[in-house]
């Protein structure tokens, strides 16, 4: 009879204390705005008769060997673009080919032609800009290399890779 | 002598919840009935409630790759509850915090982890007492209504979907006794 009592009360006692317990729910909302993505790009080519002893400059605005990048994004929102270039082409056997960037090696321009409005830039350095209007931006690279007269005659490559990021402004 | 000090604590216990006890002494089978009743009346004059005055709302325009922190002093973004009850009373509160919101597929992961919540008496938040929403706190009510406020953090990845996501957040208080 006791314990009936003693559970009865811890009973109870559960029940109105638990009567004096509250919650309530919030919602909690974010609207992301789109990523950004590299819809096109185009490489970068020195061509096919690139002679040993002679200096070939590609300059960004060249229409059909500076390398592209198309970026769509949020309209209007800020990145930072940044580089990572490479020193060497890699040729044949272990043979290899310098290639150099300058301070105006590189265009960022929010027109589709990549040149009305275009900013230069040392790609070396990165820079920072807007999209347009619309989410679009028109990246564009050139570079230099110099193969000295004894250069091994052959294919050389090298990736050059372009990183975009929202500054949050 | 079990029997006495177990009528001891049943009568602090109700001491505690602002009663008038008289049954020290009395045998088992009478005091049964007048503790039972007792309790019964008492607890109902002591409640809480909390409305929500403000969802959270991160924004409009959060960037992929991106963090936004919304903190609880912060005036537009954070989500607000009011808490009234017995003044003077202390309170356990917490939180069930969600670890992404959604857009019904892709997940935005959030954090709560800081100094994102705060506590005052003042409506627009002003002189808050911050803590950690994950681990809550104890709090003694004012007798003037209460203001609790949450921010957080939205990490979306530099992959994150474009879209509207959501999730929610729920406060639980209740008196601690103390």
């Amino acid at each position: 009879m006791r314990g009936i009592f003693y559970s009865l009360l811890s009973v109870m006692l559960l029940v109105s204390f638990g009567i004096a317990q509250e919650q309530e729910i919030i919602d909690a909302k974010a609207t992301v705005l789109a990523p950004i993505s590299f819809p096109a790009k185009r490489d970068l080519d020195f061509g096919n008769e690139v002679l040993p002893g002679r200096t070939y400059t590609v300059l960004p605005g060249n229409a059909t060997q500076a390398g592209r990048f198309e970026l769509s994004g949020a309209g209007g929102k800020e990145v930072s673009l940044s580089f990572s270039l490479p020193a060497d082409l890699d040729g044949p056997g272990a043979n290899t080919l310098s290639i150099t960037f300058s301070a105006t090696s590189a265009t960022h321009a929010t027109n589709i032609d990549y040149v009305t409005g275009a900013t230069s830039f040392n790609p070396a350095s990165g820079a920072t800009t807007s999209l347009n209007g619309t989410g679009s931006l028109y990246i564009a690279i050139g570079g230099e290399i110099s193969p000295p007269s004894n250069q091994v005659a052959g294919a050389y490559s090298a990736t050059i890779t372009l990183t975009v990021e929202y500054t949050g402004n | 002598m079990n029997i006495i000090t177990k009528h001891i604590i049943v009568n602090l216990m109700l001491a505690i919840m602002g009663f008038s006890v008289t049954a020290t002494g009395q045998t088992l089978s009478h005091i049964a009935v007048p503790a039972y009743e007792s309790i019964a009346v008492s607890t109902t004059g002591i409640g809480i409630s909390i409305t929500h005055n403000f969802s959270m709302d991160f924004g409009n325009d959060l960037l992929p790759g991106v963090d936004r922190i919304i903190y609880p002093i912060d005036p537009s973004g954070r989500g607000a509850f009011q808490i009234e009850g017995e003044g003077g009373f202390e309170v356990s509160v917490s939180f069930i915090l969600p670890d992404y919101l959604s857009d019904g597929v892709n997940l935005l992961p959030v954090s709560f982890s800081g100094d994102y919540a705060g506590y005052g008496t003042n409506p627009m938040g002003n002189s808050l007492t911050l803590f950690n929403p994950q681990t809550g706190l104890q709090m003694t009510l004012s007798s003037m209504p209460n203001y609790i406020f949450i921010g957080g953090r939205a990490m979306p990845p530099s992959s994150q979907p474009s879209g509207t996501y959501t999730g929610t957040i729920t406060i639980q208080v209740e008196y601690t006794g103390n």
